[in-house]
């Protein structure tokens, strides 16, 4: 066999220096947003309000979202897919308080994507007509790459994590629907700027909506609930 | 990191494709990735590197360009560079928004090793 083009044939010529140009041309996310386009349809045939929680790990999300499903839980039904690298932990603490969750484990990779997403759908949480959270990975860099189907994105920043990571993370910042700023009970201790930050998201997303709230303060939810519930009814009535 | 997942994606697409090369040996694999998404190009190097042993780009090089930032300026209705996010017009200094290239990636295309004959029949296509 020929070294190096790894043909049989001994009557040609064989040299490296002979090489062909063959094109590909083939976009490297087009596989992530059919299937994320896959699970949309999902999603839409089960009226499925689907959101994508995106933020770095520790800002709140688990916290928020179970705070969330108690308090509304007479209103609506909740399911929750919830993407860490390792350990079910976070499923735990779902399952903890009677509410519907699947982990879904991503090993190396920091990130959510539509495949592992559609894996999850299969096992099913018998969810219909209803709100799914898909609490992603800690992350506030590769999760903003990969559409996993959802109706909205929605990024979470802790007061703690400091106001200019808006700046310093825009890939993230610029795709979301909504901004949860968290842990305000923190703010009299630390040094964060509400309105550089919420400067900083409208250079990027000049129409972004943005919630401050505490999962320990219950009247600082109000907003949020309002918010979630009027896109979840508004979802369910474009389907129809 | 999400590089990783991006080298696995080439690597599936490109043996989804080996029927377009007629299984000739990968001298090279040419990836364009817009300067504006969040992909380092020498961590994406790295993974490629690391995985593509026993694979069927083992002897392959991975080359990346970047493609420039774009967007469209509304106030002066023009063309304009866009290197980052949070970019403004150069002439008017109003945010850009409309991004008209810049934040995609694509796998162009490979490189094969082809000895003579092989090298004719390519060329033709
Ligand atoms: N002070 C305060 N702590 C919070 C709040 N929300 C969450 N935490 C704490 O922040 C830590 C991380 O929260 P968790 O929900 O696990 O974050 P996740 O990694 O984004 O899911 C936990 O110790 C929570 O108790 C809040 O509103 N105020
Ligand atoms: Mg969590
Ligand atoms: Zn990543
Ligand atoms: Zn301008």
């Amino acid at each position: 066999m020929c070294g190096i083009c790894g043909c049989e044939r001994q009557e040609i010529k064989h040299s490296d220096e002979q090489t062909a140009l063959i094109s590909i041309e083939q976009d490297i996310f087009l596989k992530n947003n059919q299937l994320a386009k896959a699970n949309k349809d999902y999603f839409n045939a089960k009226d499925l309000c689907t959101f994508n929680i995106m933020s770095s790990p520790g800002s709140g999300k688990t916290t928020l979202l179970t705070q969330t499903i108690i308090d509304l839980k007479a209103q609506k039904d909740f399911g929750v897919l919830v993407g860490d690298q390792h350990t079910d932990e976070d499923a735990k603490d779902f399952h903890k308080n009677g509410i519907k969750a699947i982990q879904i484990n991503t090993g190396r990779t920091c990130h959510l994507d539509a495949h592992q997403v559609s894996h999850a759908l299969d096992k099913t949480l018998h969810l219909a007509n209803a709100i799914l959270f898909i609490e992603n990975v800690g992350n506030l860099v590769c999760p903003a790459l990969f559409h996993l189907g959802e109706h909205y994105r929605i990024a979470l920043l802790s007061v703690t994590e400091g106001d200019n990571k808006p700046l310093k993370y825009p890939d993230m910042f610029r795709c979301i629907d909504l901004l949860l700023l968290t842990k305000m009970d923190l703010l009299p201790y630390v040094n964060f700027n509400m309105d550089r930050c919420a400067d900083f998201m409208r250079r990027l997303k000049p129409d972004v909506k943005i919630l401050p709230l505490s999962a320990t303060h219950e009247t600082s939810l109000t907003p949020w609930y309002e918010w979630l519930l009027e896109k979840a009814n508004a979802a369910l009535t474009i389907n129809h | 990191m999400h590089e990783l997942w991006i080298a696995r994606r080439i690597l599936t697409i490109l043996d989804q494709q080996k029927a377009c090369f007629d299984h000739q040996r990968l001298k090279s694999v040419l990836v364009e990735i817009g300067e504006l998404i969040a992909i380092e190009p020498s961590s994406l190097l790295f993974s490629f590197d690391v995985i593509k042993k026993n694979s069927i780009a083992e002897s392959a090089t991975l080359f990346i360009t970047l493609v420039l930032g774009q967007a469209w300026c509304d106030h002066c209705q023009k063309k304009s560079r866009m290197p980052n996010y949070f970019a403004t017009c150069p002439i008017c200094q109003q945010m850009l928004s409309k991004i008209i290239q810049g934040e995609s990636i694509h796998l162009k295309n490979v490189e094969v090793y082809s000895c003579v004959e092989f090298a004719a029949v390519n060329v033709k296509k």
